[in-house]
């Protein structure tokens, strides 16, 4: 063997790294050019059809500061969030219990549990849209059957909302669910066998142990949820495109009328740089809480 | 022990179970339903539990035929928004295992400037909007003539599949000891030795379960397919819009090719279901 | 024959120093045991010179090359990892066999080879029954004896043991760390071998490296070391209970040094006295071992020349075939001292103990180093 092949700190061994890294680094850095496309732009009065774009300043900024439109979707959005977060998180906690307890044919439950998170939500959307038709629904069937007034679901203004909040609660609630499950399966035991040693009740070991040992689980449902929801498209436009009349216009629907529709694309983009700067204060904020909880945990 | 109250509980449980079961089956249920009715029998109200089934809507659907018989159809290229999707969902995994294996592992096991820096950036884009980054897209690839291709579909949907391959095989590659590569290099294997010997085995099943889950990611994905794909290059999920301009007619072929949209990401899903929770959470929850 | 020398061998892990300005020699054949408290350095020394890790300065040597650059796979060590490392998806009998399929050594066995040294190695392991499983249907002492097995079943330029027999029940342990031991001799292979257990090191060791804080206190064979400890480092470790250590003071008195310590007094071997004005020190720290104190229940106990000291026992404990007493003085002295599980002490009772003045080591108290040494 010679000197030179046996002492290969050669070129490719320093940089290994780097090199395994390149390739990646290259082909998601084209994320940023589109990204960075729509924030210059926003700053401009880009039109589609007219093909000019000026440098407006915050042109833009200011008019949607004076857009009830904006402002409305703005309500909508966060609305529509809490909605089907509450839902969710709530729903999520009492399925992972109810699937922790061991009843038989666990297993297939869970399996079954599971299926909506892999639908596609503009597919679930349109499922649920069938489903939830004024005239012909079977939900409208099932509560008249039982004697209740039917409901005008994603066709009312009153209840579009709610409507949508439920069809994005029926795709990612068992989401939160089997997150919530694997945090429950993951908790140690010891504490637990100590605190039942210690003659505590259940409802004192509930707070004080089991809420605190699931919070990093509780703060990635809620990260992982809270910025799904603002952003939520998918679900909105499939069933409702927005509507009845902006009763669920959401922010990122409303960019996507001004930009697609009606072609002034430096507006929509001033819509998406605010949701996008909401979205990334938020995480910034939860995935710190996250990481501290996750600390504190493993602290103990 | 109070047996009484353990029953009580009991009962409870089982009916909770029983309305979650109902809550997540049974508009999968329904919808299967109305896609093996007639289109008499899917407008009837009151609705129907009990028909005579038929595959009409699927041989439509799948068949993709402008069908004139009984009742009013309407033409559809199923099958090759189909296509579409396997070759656009199979091009953006297959290039990000490609390029998101190397990266994993760099970023499990070597430390560089800038890493952890780059990684959480990588992270921070699942949290953007996606119309963020679709419009401008949009915009560029009609300039340079990538609107409508496969090539510009597949680098789109990279841009979604990449960093998540990237973050969850970092996990895996991460829960593979550095030391049993250093055994094997002591033991005489080259670096490329030890990643075939050693690495791969290991995180082959992780490999698998990343490249699937990446796949239903894609699978699903309607946004990137409604705006950058032309008609012949459109995917299956986006392609449900057509349908609905429909509905009043086309329930039953809408819920078939509804049913026959979910089904891949579905079965797929049982496959890895292991691994689902640490995926949907970026490899932040271990399962 | 193959020699290993570590040269001024600093390795950093971001800010933490974990071997500071290490230098030593293995001899060709020899077994040198790296003896330390955990953190010390040891497993880091090891993976430095197998490779794995890279010095952040220094130089190593293997046969007299300068391997700094060298890949792992062609420094021709072996090495059985403190963590074990078995690899998770290959049974037993394929992670022992594991280094004979390397590339570089696949065309020199034939399977039938393979088996054999493979059943060579089980047996003398007593894992020959475990060939077919896979690494976590095993026990923790059984995973060692695996990743040992890994090691020895090539015949490197070095072995490179890190606490090899840590995690194996008491008898295996004395039995194995003698037939490691001859395993050693017989093929003649360098070897570096880790351990925190100053028993383990006396009884394998030809020589001893003493590491703390990833920095050098003593390199030498058990006599060198158990007679003269290079500090009181050293002293505390290579012996259970450690060495006993009082403060003292050297004074004048006639022309000659006399140590002064709580209710002790004893004039200076010549030898440590000149040391001792050499450096000009007047506070020292005497130290000796539990083991080198005499002790009786008889009140003219005077076995020889040497010090006595009356005191009080005021416990004492059973460990093994040791019995350990705790020492009290009216000058509020205390200390320890190691005697046969059969002597008869009483709690509460006097007695008197004695030691030979040639037996005590004295430190200076600033630097802690045995005079015996400067
Ligand atoms: N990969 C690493 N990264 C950072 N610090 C490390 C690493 N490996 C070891 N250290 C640190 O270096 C020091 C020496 O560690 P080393 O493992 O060599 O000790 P050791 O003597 O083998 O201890 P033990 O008896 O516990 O095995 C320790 O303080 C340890 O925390
Ligand atoms: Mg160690």
């Amino acid at each position: 063997m010679s000197v030179e092949s046996r002492s290969r700190q050669s070129f490719w061994s320093k940089n290994i790294a780097w090199l395994l890294f390149m390739p990646a680094f290259i082909l998601t850095a084209g994320i940023l050019i589109p990204f960075g496309y729509s924030v210059v732009m926003s700053f401009t009065d880009f039109n589609l059809t007219a093909g000019t774009s000026n440098f407006i300043g915050f042109g833009n900024y200011i008019k949607l500061a004076k857009d009830p439109e904006f402002w409305n979707a703005l309500k909508v959005t966060i609305l529509f969030t809490i909605g089907a977060v509450a839902i969710e998180v709530g729903a999520g906690f009492a399925s992972a219990y109810l699937l922790n307890l061991g009843m038989r044919g666990q297993k297939i439950w869970r399996t079954l549990f599971l299926l909506p998170v892999m639908l596609p939500p503009a597919v679930a959307a349109i499922m649920w849209k069938l489903m939830m038709a004024p005239i012909q629904g079977v939900f409208n069937y099932l509560l008249q059957s039982v004697g209740l007034p039917g409901s005008q679901w994603l066709g009312g203004s009153s209840s579009a909302l709610f409507s949508v909040i439920l069809i994005d609660a029926y795709v990612f609630m068992p989401f939160a669910g089997m997150i919530f499950l694997a945090g429950v399966q993951n908790l140690p035991k010891e504490p637990y066998e100590a605190a039942a040693v210690d003659g505590v009740s259940s409802w004192f070991t509930f707070r004080r142990l089991t809420i605190p040992l699931l919070k990093p689980v509780i703060l990635i449902v809620l990260l992982f949820r809270i910025m799904d929801c603002l952003k939520q498209f998918d679900i909105i436009y499939a069933a409702t495109k927005g509507g009845p009349a902006s009763a669920t216009m959401t922010i990122s629907v409303q960019a996507y009328y001004h930009s697609f529709r009606w072609t002034n694309m430096g507006y929509a983009f001033a819509h998406l740089v605010i949701l996008w700067a909401i979205v990334y204060a938020l995480s910034y904020f939860l995935v710190g809480q996250w990481r501290k909880a996750v600390s504190e945990v493993h602290g103990y | 022990m109070d047996g009484e109250r353990l029953t009580l509980g009991k009962v409870l449980s089982a009916v909770g179970l029983v309305i979650i079961m109902l809550w997540t089956i049974f508009p999968l249920y329904w919808v299967f339903n109305m896609s093996i009715q007639t289109p008499i029998d899917v407008i009837s109200y009151p609705p129907k539990f009990v028909f005579d089934p038929t595959l009409e809507n699927y041989s439509v659907v799948l068949l993709g035929k402008s069908w004139l018989g009984k009742y009013e159809t309407v033409q559809t290229d199923f099958p090759r928004y189909f296509l579409n999707s396997l070759i656009v969902c199979s091009g953006a995994v297959i290039l990000s295992m490609l390029v998101g294996v190397p990266a994993a592992y760099s970023l499990a096991r070597y430390n560089f400037r800038g890493k952890e820096n780059f990684a959480f950036t990588l992270l921070s884009f699942r949290f953007a909007p996606g119309l963020i980054v679709i419009i401008p897209l949009f915009v560029i690839f009609r300039r340079i003539g990538f609107y409508g291709t496969y090539y510009g579909m597949i680098f789109a949907y990279q841009l979604l599949t990449l960093p998540f391959s990237v973050w969850l095989m970092r996990g895996f590659f991460e829960d593979i000891p550095p030391e049993l590569e250093y055994a094997a290099r002591i033991d005489g294997y080259s670096w490329w030795g030890v990643f075939r010997k050693i690495d791969l085995p290991l995180i082959a099943p992780g490999i698998a379960a990343t490249g699937i889950l990446s796949f239903i990611f894609a699978w699903n994905e309607f946004l990137f397919g409604y705006i950058l794909s032309s008609d012949a290059t459109r995917p299956v999920t986006p392609s449900l819009m057509g349908f609905i301009s429909y509905e009043q007619v086309l329930w039953g072929q809408m819920a078939a090719a509804a049913i026959i949209t979910l089904l891949p990401s579905v079965i797929l899903a049982i496959f890895i279901q292991r691994y689902l929770v640490r995926g949907l959470t970026f490899g932040a929850v271990k399962g | 024959m193959v020699n290993v020398e570590l040269k001024n061998v600093v390795k950093k892990y971001g800010d933490l120093i974990a071997i500071n300005n290490l230098s030593f020699k293995v001899n060709s054949g020899e077994l040198m045991v790296l003896l330390g408290p955990p953190g010390a350095g040891k497993s880091s020394t090891l993976k430095t010179v197998a490779g794995v890790e890279e010095v952040t300065s220094g130089e190593i040597l293997i046969d007299n090359e300068l391997v700094n650059n060298f890949d792992p796979a062609d420094r021709d060590v072996a090495m059985a990892f403190e963590t074990y490392a078995l690899y998770p998806h290959l049974s037993v009998f394929e992670n022992i066999a594991f280094p004979l399929r390397a590339p570089k050594r696949s065309r020199l066995f034939s399977e039938e080879a393979v088996k054999e040294k493979v059943l060579e190695v089980a047996r003398f392991l007593e894992i020959d029954m475990l060939l077919e499983r896979k690494p976590k249907e095993l026990s923790g002492g059984q995973r060692q004896r695996v990743a040992l097995g890994r090691c020895l079943i090539r015949d490197p330029k070095v072995f490179l043991l890190d606490e090899p027999i840590a995690h194996l029940d008491a008898k295996l342990r004395y039995r194995l760390r003698q037939e490691l031991k001859k395993w050693q001799q017989r093929k003649g292979v360098t070897t570096l071998y880790t351990t925190t257990d100053y028993l383990e090191a006396f009884s394998v060791a030809d020589r001893i490296v003493i590491l703390n804080k990833g920095t050098l206190q003593q390199v030498g064979s058990w006599e060198e070391i158990y007679n003269h400890p290079a500090n009181t480092f050293v002293g505390m470790i290579v012996s259970d209970p450690p060495m006993n250590y009082f403060d003292g003071k050297l004074v004048m008195d006639g022309g000659k040094m006399l140590m002064r310590a709580k209710g002790i007094s004893f004039y200076l071997p010549s030898l440590t006295e000149e040391k001792a004005r050499q450096m000009n020190i007047s506070e020292v720290v005497l130290g000796i071992f539990p083991s080198k104190i005499l002790m009786s229940r008889d009140e003219n106990f005077m076995p020889g020349s040497g010090t006595i000291v009356d005191g009080v026992a005021k416990f004492t404990e059973l460990r093994g075939s040791r019995k350990i007493v705790f020492v009290q003085t009216p000058q509020d002295l205390s200390f320890t001292i190691q005697l046969p599980a059969e002597a008869k002490v009483q709690i509460g009772e006097k007695v008197r103990c004695f030691f030979g003045e040639d037996e005590v080591q004295i430190f200076d108290k600033q630097s802690k180093i045995n005079l015996f040494w400067v």
